[in-house]
């Protein structure tokens, strides 16, 4: 781990550990101590805000710099939009399994994202791993570019419907979170 | 038929469709050919089939902790299973265990050198 | 009406079991850890779906922190044997020589970002003055995953 450090104004380097209680985690530990004591007592809170802190203070994490927006219909409809795809590729995958094509071809293909933002690639990465059917080999940070392996490709017009549908992933992601949308929404391929 | 009782149907049935998604993905663990491809068969029960077993699990318990418990269940699941999928697909690339014959295109061929970048925090 | 149910929630145990035979077998045939890592979070998820099981059946809750335990069991599980493993260069290469010829694999930032091609492993004895000298990198092409 490398902590973000600072220089004091004598001119010692040190990390910054006062920044280590963040309101968010501090947050969601409390939250996580609450479900797992398993009674919804006050005390039982109180006891999880104190054991987060001390958590924060003991085993510091750089904070995340991210400038996320966060969209509520862009939300729902990104999520609804998962559930189904979720729903879709295990029953395709299923039926793969069961009834394997032969031969069964697969593709490790390359989707630079357009999207300048760290944190829409690892939503984007996550999500994509999330439902059967393509998995994230390596990605590529400096250009944003991820590379995915995708179960039964036939031939380049498979390749291109599945780049399509990552890039309207994409869409989604940056509508729901994006600090600025894409510059020109439905512009997927540069004729 | 009264209310809970179709309830603990329904819970019964969802379970019972998320033991056979393991049971598919079981087949295709053992069936497919590489690593990657048994990979696509092992996400099914890891999301949708824990999801089911988690909704059905919820409608026969019926209880408020229980459902928030498996919700985070759930939650920790979608979060660490794409971590451990990528780095084994990754190893498993690396090492050249791929079969190639399997591949119609591989746009990472030669681009593994290339790609490696620092690591760490920025 | 609680007959259909226990039907129901015996299937499932059954077709639980029936994977879980499927996926060990899985384990053993291996090839490669890798293989074995991966299959074995198939297992951990089929344990917490037979553990859910047990709560539904016994319409007891006790057992439910289990589940959160053994995804993060098998998330580290997982993730230590891709980590270790020698296709994965993420090795700093001061602890090389422990696994063969990964580090060299391991572009260095400082000593890649000069020259176009990534040195071969066995080509340039240099790039990684740490390794040991008798074990041999040999190409990389033959190496496969520890069995």
């Amino acid at each position: 781990m490398s902590p973000y450090t600072r220089t004091t104004r004598r001119g010692n380097v040190r990390p910054t550990r006062y920044r280590a209680v963040q309101w968010p985690m501090v947050l969601w530990l409390a939250l996580l101590w609450w479900v797992l004591w398993g009674s919804y007592s006050l005390l039982s809170l109180v006891g999880g805000v104190v054991v987060a802190v001390l958590v924060c203070f003991v085993l510091p994490l750089p904070p995340l710099r991210m400038s996320v927006r966060v969209r509520p219909v862009a939300v729902v409809v990104l999520v609804a939009r998962f559930l189904g795809d979720v729903v879709m590729a295990s029953l395709q995958v299923a039926w793969i399994t069961v009834v394997p094509p032969r031969p069964l071809r697969n593709a490790i293909v390359r989707v630079p994202l357009r999207s300048e933002s760290d944190f829409v690639q690892v939503v984007v990465a996550e999500l994509l791993s999330l439902v059967p059917g393509s998995v994230v080999v390596e990605a590529h940070r400096a250009s944003h570019t991820l590379y995915l392996h995708v179960i039964d490709v036939r031939d380049d017009r498979d390749i291109d419907r599945f780049r399509e549908r990552v890039w309207a992933q994409e869409q989604r992601v940056v509508r729901a979170f994006g600090a600025e949308l894409l510059p020109e929404p439905p512009a997927v391929t540069p004729s | 038929m009264t209310w809970p009782d179709a309830l603990d149907v329904l819970g019964a049935l969802l379970l019972l469709l998320g033991s056979l998604l393991s049971l598919v993905a079981a087949i295709g663990v053992l069936r497919f050919p590489d690593l990657l491809t048994r990979m696509h068969a092992a996400t099914k029960p890891q999301v949708l089939g824990l999801m089911l077993v988690a909704a059905g699990l919820t409608l026969e318990l019926r209880d408020a902790r229980v459902a928030a418990l498996l919700g985070l269940v759930v939650m920790a699941q979608m979060v660490t299973a794409p971590v451990a999928g990528h780095m084994l697909g990754r190893a498993s690339y690396r090492a050249g265990q791929v079969d190639r014959d399997l591949l119609v295109v591989d746009d990472l061929t030669g681009v593994v050198e290339r790609v490696d970048e620092e690591r760490g925090a920025p | 009406m609680s007959g259909l149910v226990t039907a129901l929630l015996l299937t499932s145990a059954m077709v639980l079991a029936l994977s879980a035979l499927m996926v060990t077998a899985r384990i053993t045939r291996g090839p490669t850890m890798l293989d074995r890592a991966m299959s074995f979070d198939v297992l951990v998820t089929i344990t917490i779906m037979g553990i859910a099981l047990d709560a539904a059946l016994r319409r007891d809750a006790e057992n439910l922190p289990l589940l959160l335990v053994a995804t993060l069991l098998g998330f580290v599980g997982s993730v230590s044997v891709a980590r270790f493993s020698p296709g994965s260069d993420d090795l700093d290469s001061d602890d090389g020589g422990e696994d063969d010829g990964a580090p060299a694999r391991a572009a260095d930032p400082e000593l890649d970002e000069g020259s176009d091609a990534a040195p071969a492993p066995d080509a340039d004895p240099d790039a990684d003055p740490e390794a040991d000298p008798d074990v041999d990198p040999g190409p990389s092409a033959d190496r496969e995953g520890p069995r």
